[in-house]
């Protein structure tokens, strides 16, 4: 085919070839778009990720708080902290439950009750000398929540470092 | 008023409980043990003088049902399994027939 025999085509056909070139382009554009919704919806992924991972390592240090007030006696701050962590995993199971698993949820439903029982029992000895059974069921308490709490920090860092 | 559900709930939990397909953990109170189900619900069930408890709560720690041995006399058997396996009774008393056993006999 020559130029000029070319050139007459699209003349003759220039419709037909304008909108053959529009279909290529929307679907071009759709598939950029495509594209572009799943890298953010990746995004957000790892950004909610993050910010669960975050919320843990801030339940384990408010946890290792109470182990620390719990040697030092101050039973007003180890309520708060033990009332503080006991938030922090209702709130984990309330914002993340896309982000954690039935054994992640198992774990915090626990961690919570644990933590909810030190507060409770912190309460009750602050106006008067806890026994020595007293200390050391709450010093057993806090650290089973310190070992749930960090096994779902160690999973939560894990995905976030991209495992599976 | 107890019904049938609470009945049946507090059987449930005896059966699974004695087959280890549920666990339990000592709580800080004296006496009191907790588990959990599928991240959803919690399970404490606690002695207080001669009566049993259970507390069932959902994920925002509110509680949903409460029963006591008094209208489930079940609990009790409920209560005594819990605390076997949240104390590792079994795993203790293994340990201690097993040294009694190699003590042999004089």
């Amino acid at each position: 085919m020559s130029w000029a025999h070319a050139w007459e085509f699209v003349v003759h056909h220039w419709g037909n070839l304008a909108s053959v070139l529009g279909l290529a382009v929307s679907v071009a554009t759709l598939a950029v778009a495509s594209k572009a919704r799943e890298a953010a919806e990746a995004a957000r992924a790892v950004g909610r990720r993050q910010s669960l991972t975050e919320v843990l390592q801030d339940a384990v240090r408010k946890n290792e708080q109470v182990g620390l007030f719990l040697a030092q006696r101050k039973w007003d701050v180890v309520w708060l902290r033990a009332q503080e962590t006991a938030n922090v995993a209702s709130l984990s199971l309330a914002r993340w439950p896309l982000e954690l698993s039935a054994d992640s949820k198992d774990n915090l439903l626990r961690s919570q009750q644990l933590a909810n029982s030190i507060a409770s029992v912190a309460l009750r000895v602050a106006g008067a000398a806890p026994t020595a059974p007293d200390i050391e069921r709450i010093s057993q308490a806090q650290g089973r929540v310190g070992q749930l709490l960090a096994a779902e920090l160690g999973e939560s860092l894990r995905r976030s470092e991209g495992g599976q | 008023m107890i019904i049938e559900k609470e009945i049946r709930l507090v059987d449930q939990l005896l059966d699974k409980t004695r087959s280890r397909s549920l666990t339990w953990e000592p709580t800080a109170k004296n006496d009191e043990f907790v588990s959990t189900l599928a991240g959803r619900v919690s399970f404490t069930v606690g002695a207080w003088r001669d009566t049993e408890t259970l507390t069932l709560r959902d994920d925002f720690d509110r509680v949903l049902v409460i029963v006591d041995s008094s209208a489930i006399p079940r609990l009790s058997e409920l209560y005594a399994e819990a605390r076997r396996v949240a104390l590792k009774v079994d795993e203790s008393l293994d340990s201690v027939l097993a040294q009694l056993e190699r003590m042999g006999s004089p």
